[in-house]
């Protein structure tokens, strides 16, 4: 979680984290938080291997937030779209995938500047619910 | 918060505002949470005192501001560690090999400065990753072929100073360097080949200059940053072509090889190889249950060859791999089974996969969804298209239920003959049970073949977020070593935990390579503060007793 020095510059990403901890065991299939309506996501990444990450997905569809699939390796979403959005700009994303997924996409964001702001294990291991998202120093 | 060997905050705080000036506020990280970015995420050492951090890290955006760097450096004897763009997993990452070391991150240097179709070349500063030199040539739609390592996502001149390898006829990144641009340590700059030629309009074309070849100075060392590079690329071939040997016995296996090095020292196959065994099985095909209570048994290789005849699978595998003019590499195969034939009694032959360059959408996919699911045919980095999907094959499956939290490499070379693979295996089973490690696990490895004249082992050794199962996985990997050396075999690349002991084994004459880098050492960088330890290569004032 960023420190006091730091805050997202996304500021509407803060109020969803408390949706994104919902994807703990407490609650296997987790369900966004209502107000998130005006997504200030950019892309939301799944593992279509998974049953709660495809609804996940059209949970996210459904909120307007545009996703994208993997079938475990992020190779195409990085090469094909992130790794273009980000050099324009970080913007952040969201995703439910294996750990290996948001590890390659953690190290690859480190480059532009952005953090993993949130991390949660999800019931059905091995899923993990994240956040990356832009820092700036304050 | 850690700091430089010996340094005070004061002082150290004083040095991080030069620097700061020299390459802009913004790219000086001294924020714990920014320095731990630089830690290796599969450092052996988790966790543990010992582990290798960083005290800061610095982003040039240019020459100058390296050269400005490294004078900063010289003032305040700060160790410094070039890293390129710090993915180096398995063998380092991007943490110093000396903590307290501020890093050197090159990866803001990330232009590709030219590319020439006509002389299949490209010139690349440390920051260009293999996934950034592909997309510039597939963006200006140049019939140019790159050769990735995988995962693609690394620095081309990192993996080329680290000696890394891919698998397609321009597989020995080293090889493929031409000419390179380095800062010393005193911050003067040096161009190497025909750079040092004012003008010089041969630069990545012609590797020697004149006088003495010093490029293999910077690799696997600490003698300067690297900051540009040349490398040959190979024009996009024509097709692809992939046919596999199968031969029926266990003693095959070392005419199986010898033909192997004849047709491959012979120019006609050009693409990496690839051994294998039927009775081997592999990751996503594990071996049958019938197989592997005959091999927990001891079974001969008599009961080895009639289970292979059973099963009507043969022994051992070779798949060759060609690249070339599609009529010119049918009739390379064609020539390669008839060496095989006439060597082997009872070699059998099967065609494998054809392809014509460039690949369709379509192809890449499927290529893409088989090398995902494990498939044995040929996958993305045989078409110099860089992947991470590695990472996911690794991943937690059905047929790989606890994946490890990362691994450290340890990768012996050994001869290119088949009696050598028969000897290494003797040799590894037997530190397997002495070390109760996880390494031939069926009782027989196959090696890698990056190089033509030369064998090498891959063996993951796995790290874990446990202190006490790293600790004990490190006394292994430190015995492995030993044990290599004593049959005459060396690593050809180690994580920084081992670099003094690799290096200590490679012993002839007192030392005499040793001795040699540490007079170089001393010359180049008085001040021993450039990449300190760096295989094994330490500062004077950092060698302790040792003579």
């Amino acid at each position: 979680m960023p420190n006091r020095r730091q805050f997202l510059e996304l500021g509407l990403i803060a109020s969803i984290l408390p949706g994104l901890a919902a994807a703990t065991e407490r609650s296997p299939m987790w369900a966004p938080a209502a107000s998130f309506t005006r997504a200030p996501l950019y892309k939301a990444i799944y593992d279509k291997s998974y049953a709660p990450a495809l609804a996940y997905a059209a949970q996210m569809q459904r909120l307007g937030v545009a996703v994208h699939p993997i079938d475990g390796d992020v190779t195409d979403v990085w090469f094909n779209d992130l790794a273009l959005r980000w050099r324009e700009s970080p913007v952040a994303i969201a995703g439910l995938t294996a750990p290996e997924a948001l590890f390659c996409l953690e190290q690859l964001a480190w480059d532009h500047r952005m953090r993993v702001v949130s991390r949660e294990l999800h019931a059905q291991r091995p899923l993990i619910s994240w956040v990356i998202a832009p820092i700036v120093r304050t | 918060m850690t700091l430089p060997p010996g340094m005070s905050q004061r002082d150290f705080s004083a040095a991080l505002r030069q620097l700061e000036t020299a390459v802009g506020k913004e790219w000086v990280f001294s924020a714990p949470e920014d320095v731990a970015l630089y830690r290796d995420a599969y450092s052996p050492f988790w966790d543990e005192e010992e582990e290798r951090t960083a005290s800061a890290a610095v982003a040039p955006d240019t020459v100058e501001q390296v050269q400005s760097v490294m004078r900063i450096a010289n003032e305040h004897r700060i160790p410094i560690y070039p890293i390129s763009t710090g993915r180096n997993l398995a063998y380092g990452g991007a943490a110093p090999v000396l903590s307290g070391s501020v890093v050197l991150d090159l990866k803001r240097m990330n232009r590709v400065l030219e590319v020439s179709e006509e002389n299949a070349y490209a010139l690349v500063e440390p920051g260009v990753s293999y996934f950034d030199l592909y997309r510039d040539i597939q963006d200006r739609g140049l019939k140019l072929m790159i050769d990735v390592p995988t995962p693609g996502w690394g620095s081309l001149i990192g993996n080329a100073l680290d000696h890394g390898a891919g698998v397609t006829p321009m597989r020995d990144h080293w090889s493929t360097q031409c000419g390179m641009e380095v800062v010393l340590a005193n911050g003067d700059l040096l161009r190497t080949g025909m750079g040092a030629l004012p003008g010089a309009e041969t630069w990545q074309q012609y590797k020697f200059g004149v006088g003495p070849w010093i490029d293999g100075l910077f690799s696997q060392s600490n003698f300067g940053v690297v900051t540009k590079m040349g490398f040959w690329l190979m024009p996009q071939p024509d097709a692809y072509l992939t046919g596999t040997v199968v031969v029926p016995r266990y003693s095959d296996l070392i005419p199986l090889v010898d033909t192997l090095n004849f047709v491959e020292n012979s120019g006609v196959v050009n693409g990496m190889p690839q051994l294998g065994s039927p009775l081997l099985g592999g990751f996503f095909n594990p071996i049958q249950s019938e197989l592997r209570e005959l091999i927990e048994n001891g079974a001969s290789t008599d009961e080895l060859e009639a289970y292979a005849r059973r099963q009507g699978a043969g022994y051992w595998s070779c798949t060759l791999k060609f690249y070339g003019p599609e009529k010119s590499i049918a009739a390379d195969w064609e020539w390669c089974q008839d060496k095989f034939a006439a060597a082997i009694p009872g070699a059998t032959f099967e065609n494998g996969e054809q392809f014509r360059f460039p690949l369709s959408t379509e192809e890449i996919e499927a290529i893409t969804r088989g090398q995902a699911l494990g498939s044995r045919n040929s996958t993305l980095p045989e078409f110099g298209i860089p992947s991470l999907t590695m990472f996911s094959i690794g991943a937690r499956s059905a047929t790989n239920p606890n994946p490890t939290e990362g691994h450290m490499w340890f990768s012996p070379i050994i001869p290119r003959t088949g009696e050598a693979i028969i000897e290494a295996n003797r040799v590894f089973s037997e530190a397997a049970r002495e070390l109760d490690l996880p390494i031939n696990a069926v009782g027989f490895s196959l090696p890698t073949t990056y190089w033509n004249r030369a064998f090498i082992y891959l063996f993951g050794l796995p790290v874990t977020k446990d202190i006490a199962t790293n600790r004990a996985n490190r006394e292994k990997f430190e015995r492995l070593v030993k044990i290599v050396a004593e049959h005459g075999w060396g690593e050809y690349r180690t994580p920084p935990a081992f670099q003094d002991a690799v290096l200590a084994t490679y012993s002839f004459n007192n030392h005499a390579l040793r001795r040699f880098l540490e007079t170089l050492k001393d010359a180049v960088d008085p001040n021993g503060i450039l990449g300190a330890g760096r295989y094994g290569i330490w500062p004077r004032h950092l060698r302790g007793g040792r003579v």
